[in-house]
């Protein structure tokens, strides 16, 4: 069953990927933000990477989501579930594009909103979100979402594992 | 642009369609093997796989990409033809690869002649160019083939690769290059007139 193309949550709509994402999304790759994943990327890089996001939804039926603020539908991040591996389950990612939407619970609210649907929806087991070991923020938002650490050999890569369906039960 | 409206182009022996799921282990067998050496490759697994997921978004995101090709009668997947302009590409491309068993039957040529008259015809391109390695010889023929000539003027990817500008659509227009490749193909069509001697796209 393929994830639903838009979600709601109280203060964010997230949908998929379009064109005009492009852009912000760059600003985003481009700067000291994505220092704990692998950047600032060039702009060649963000490019490609915004069309990983767009052909993973056809290749998988779901993917990451551009979250965008409810009310005046700018897009302020990303959030959702993304699997190049199939040995390790779908990874999660949540990242607000600018420092100046930080602070407000925006990325915890639009991943919890993902986990929601793919627990009760899709009646997924498990996600896992691979961290750098510096990103506190990060680690700070898988451990409320319910993540656990699990081993994982990876440089300074941290792994976090959320159960989803023990969280239904529970 | 949706992934289902991606249009389909039908040729005398070719499909050409949006790029599947379900066509991803062809394209990770050749993006694997020595046969990419030309376009990046070869290419690890995760490479490979967001390769194939950005061929598919590049559709969305640019309203134009990379067709699959398909056997008109097994809908045997044969290779990819089409538009290309990541970020940072000098110009809108026009680029081809063939899976290495189907080499040589002339696909290339096929699918590639009518993706450009769809680009030219229904989407308003003005001209296109196509990036090649110095060293790919099948694929700078293929380029010829089809009407291109090496522009030395023009500015390349990374100064790696070396710039051929494709006919305008005027030049294009009921004229010998036109007309030489449309022989060429119905040659390839006809198993009579099959051209002997080397293996070309």
């Amino acid at each position: 069953m393929n994830a639903a193309d838009t979600l709601t949550t109280h203060r964010l709509i997230l949908r998929r990927p379009e064109p005009a994402d492009f852009e912000p999304f760059c600003a985003f790759m481009m700067s000291d933000r994505t220092r704990f994943l692998g950047g600032p990327k060039s702009r060649r890089i963000a490019f490609d990477r915004l069309a990983n996001f767009a052909g993973h939804w056809v290749m998988r039926g779901y993917g990451r989501y551009i979250v965008t603020d409810r009310a005046t539908g700018r897009p302020l991040g990303h959030a959702g579930a993304f699997q190049h591996d199939d040995t390790i389950p779908p990874e999660m990612a949540w990242s607000l594009w600018s420092a100046d939407d930080e602070g407000r619970g925006l990325a915890r609210e639009a991943a919890a909103e993902t986990l929601r649907h793919y627990r009760a929806d899709l009646g997924w087991p498990v996600v896992c979100a691979r961290i750098h070991r510096d990103n506190a923020g990060s680690i700070a938002i898988a451990r409320q979402l319910g993540g656990t650490q699990v081993p994982h050999d990876e440089g300074d890569t941290l792994r976090f594992d959320i159960a989803l369906a023990q969280r239904g039960a529970a | 642009m949706p992934h289902n409206s991606i249009p389909v182009i039908e040729t005398k022996r070719l499909v050409l369609r949006g790029p599947e799921a379900g066509d991803y282990p062809d394209f990770r067998a050749t993006f694997s093997s020595y046969r990419s050496r030309f376009m990046g490759g070869p290419l690890t697994p995760y490479e490979t796989w967001m390769l194939y997921a950005a061929e598919i978004g590049h559709w969305q995101i640019r309203g134009y990409g990379m067709w699959m090709i398909h056997d008109r009668t097994t809908d045997k997947p044969l290779g990819m033809a089409g538009g290309w302009k990541p970020a940072q590409w000098p110009e809108a491309e026009i680029a081809w690869i063939i899976w290495p068993e189907t080499a040589g039957h002339g696909y290339a040529l096929e699918a590639t002649h009518a993706a450009r008259g769809y680009l030219y015809g229904r989407l308003g391109w003005e001209g296109a160019v196509s990036y090649l390695d110095p060293k790919n010889l099948d694929s700078i023929r293929l380029a010829e083939r089809l009407g291109a000539k090496k522009d030395t003027g023009a500015q390349t990817v990374d100064g790696n690769d070396i710039c051929y500008r494709h006919p305008s659509p005027a030049q294009l227009k009921n004229t010998q290059i036109s007309d030489g490749i449309e022989l060429e193909i119905a040659h390839y069509a006809d198993p009579k007139f099959r051209p002997e001697g080397y293996a070309l796209d």
